[in-house]
């Protein structure tokens, strides 16, 4: 089988949270292609494009996205929140099965607990104890390579 | 019913009697005013042994109970009026009097729907007459609240009961009432609060949740980066011990090093503290106005919007706005508060135009469905807000660009915060891509009048 390399995707509007994350990330011994989006718009459009209809109609392909892309979601971001993105992405036949880490400011619990429901895969609150939220990028990167190994 | 009616032609006096209310009461099956046959009293229901010491006794004690029954009603707190089956009052006590503001000589005799406003004055006879026909009760034997009307005019909350009392022959409506005009005022006032309260509180919760997010958000870069930087550091000192580099590796370690790790950590956490400043500055700048005090008289807006248009003159000249505005009528404000909320809503307009056309701002006044307050309308052609933002954009801290680096994210927040504290209004009307208009209701009278 071929092996399939997971991209990761990081939607966020403080540069600064992403290329912090981008730094730990790599710092954890990751090389997988990283794509940043600012808007929740732009994470949008694009997952739109590449579950493009040529996509969907390839009977071999049919889950075009398991395994080939994760998405490090912010919640607070201008035009559509984290929040709803994570809905709708949940609500896509095709996307559905996207691996979602909510990575935000957010502790609130209520907040927490409705991603959750929605179907996010992990909610990361972006600490200010700055070892602990490395600590908890790099575990994440070991969830990108585990999951990517069983592919190879 | 027709048998009591008949018979009871020669009752009233017979009524009045006391030595009929003892003999009544022997007879329990034939209690006075029940309407089956049975319990109409004929002369036949006379007591069956009158004891003369016995009938004195009766006599005396009805004599007393019925002036105690009349010190009773004559002192009640409540109001209590007896009609017949045709509206005409019958009798009244003074505390009833009291609250219509009536004499007796005005009103026995009368019907009495003059103590209702319209409409239900016009509907009482009707209801009498639909009541007399069908017996379907509206309010016999029930108590709710109704509105009656003074002799001043004054139309008024009041609780009513009504009972109905069948005497041989003809039958009573006792209405008891108790004015609660004072009991609603309050009712109203607690509901005021309560609303004003929950609103407060609401955006206590907003500022909080803003507060989690926006204020931890820097932090997270202040931190994380300096954190980078001893990162850096740690790595300088490594490469500067070792000998085991070459000399242009070496140099090109630290180029990256210097040059572009450091300086980028250092930017990111003067950017951070900078931002921190201005979040800080700007939730201060909020708080302040829930303590600067009001000074709400009546302006004139239209000079008012003059003075606002010629301080912001620069702004709108850079942007070749052009402004309209109509007669605007006047309104109870704060001179320099109102202005502020103008200045906001005008700058905001001039801040979202769109690109592709001059700005066109237009103020102009509408009519408000409620009575004591006018509307201002601020309308613009820019580029629109979309309707998931409509709700947020009053928050503190929303941006609908927050890239663009303008603004703190605090004018729309603020005019809101000061037209609530004026006893006003704002909401917001928008389409994608043609334009805004800003609505503001303002009070005509102060409320501390």
């Amino acid at each position: 089988m071929e092996k399939q390399e997971v991209k990761i995707l990081i939607a966020d509007d403080d540069p600064g949270h992403v290329r912090l994350v981008i730094r730990n990330l790599q710092r954890g011994g990751l090389t997988n292609e990283i794509l940043t989006f600012s808007t929740g718009r732009e994470i949008l459009d694009f997952l739109q494009s590449i579950i493009s209809p040529d996509r969907g109609r390839d009977p071999k392909d049919k889950d075009p996205l398991h395994g080939s892309y994760l998405l490090l979601l912010d919640i607070r971001m201008p035009d559509i929140d984290g929040v709803e993105v994570l809905r709708r992405i949940k609500e896509d036949p095709q996307l559905r099965r996207l691996p979602v880490t909510m990575l935000t400011t957010t502790d609130d619990p209520r907040e927490i607990a409705r991603c959750y429901e929605l179907g996010c895969s992990q909610y990361i609150v972006k600490p200010v104890d700055y070892e602990k939220f490395a600590e908890t990028v790099r575990k994440f990167g070991m969830f990108v390579t585990l999951v990517r190994l069983p592919q190879v | 019913m027709s048998h009591c009616e008949n018979q009871g032609q020669s009752l009233p006096g017979h009524n009045h009697n006391p030595h009929h209310n003892g003999s009544a009461s022997t007879a329990p099956e034939a209690r006075p005013g029940l309407s089956t046959s049975g319990g109409c009293p004929s002369p036949s229901d006379k007591p069956q042994n009158p004891a003369q010491t016995n009938n004195h006794y009766t006599h005396r004690r009805a004599e007393s109970s019925g002036d105690h029954l009349k010190a009773i009603i004559e002192n009640v707190v409540e109001g209590i009026i007896s009609i017949d089956d045709h509206g005409i009052i019958e009798s009244i006590n003074p505390a009833a009097l009291r609250i219509f503001g009536y004499t007796s000589e005005e009103l026995i005799g009368q019907n009495v729907k003059m103590l209702m406003p319209e409409p239900y004055r016009g509907h009482h006879d009707g209801y009498l007459h639909a009541y007399r026909q069908t017996g379907e009760a509206r309010i016999i034997s029930k108590g709710r609240e109704v509105l009656g009307r003074r002799k001043n005019g004054e139309v008024f909350p009041m609780d009513l009961a009504v009972g109905e009392v069948n005497l041989p022959g003809r039958r009573l409506f006792t209405g008891i009432i108790r004015d609660i005009s004072e009991r609603k005022n309050s009712e109203i006032h607690v509901r005021q609060l309560a609303r004003s309260l929950q609103e407060k509180n609401q955006e206590l919760e907003s500022v909080v949740y803003i507060a989690s997010h926006d204020l931890r958000s820097p932090l997270v870069n202040i931190q994380g980066f300096s954190i980078e930087l001893s990162h850096s550091c740690r790595r300088l000192t490594q490469l500067l011990d070792s000998s085991k580099l070459s000399e242009p590796a070496l140099q090109n370690e630290l180029d990256t090093i210097l040059k572009e790790e450091i300086p980028e950590a250092l930017e990111f956490i003067f950017a951070g503290v900078n931002k921190m400043d201005g979040l800080l500055s700007g939730f201060l700048k909020f708080s302040r106005l829930g303590r600067v005090s009001m000074d709400q008289r009546c302006l004139d807006l239209n000079s008012l919007i003059r003075e606002v248009l010629s301080a912001m003159k620069y702004q709108i000249q850079q942007k070749s706005a052009r402004i309209e505005t109509g007669y605007l009528p006047e309104c109870c404000a704060d001179h320099l508060q109102l202005s502020q909320v103008f200045t906001n809503l005008i700058d905001n307009a001039l801040k979202y135009s769109d690109p592709d056309r001059a700005p066109r701002i237009s103020i102009y006044s509408e009519e408000s469905p409620h009575e004591n307050e006018i509307i201002v309308v601020v309308q613009d052609n820019g580029v629109g807000i979309r309707p998931e933002h409509l709700e947020k954009i009053f928050d503190v801290f929303f941006r609908l660009q927050p890239h663009e680096g303008i603004g703190e994210g605090l004018g729309l927040a603020i005019a809101k915060r000061i037209v609530h504290r004026l006893g006003g209004r704002i909401w917001v009307d928008s389409s994608v891509n043609e334009g805004s208009r800003f609505f503001l209701a303002l009070p005509i009278q102060s409320d501390n009048g």
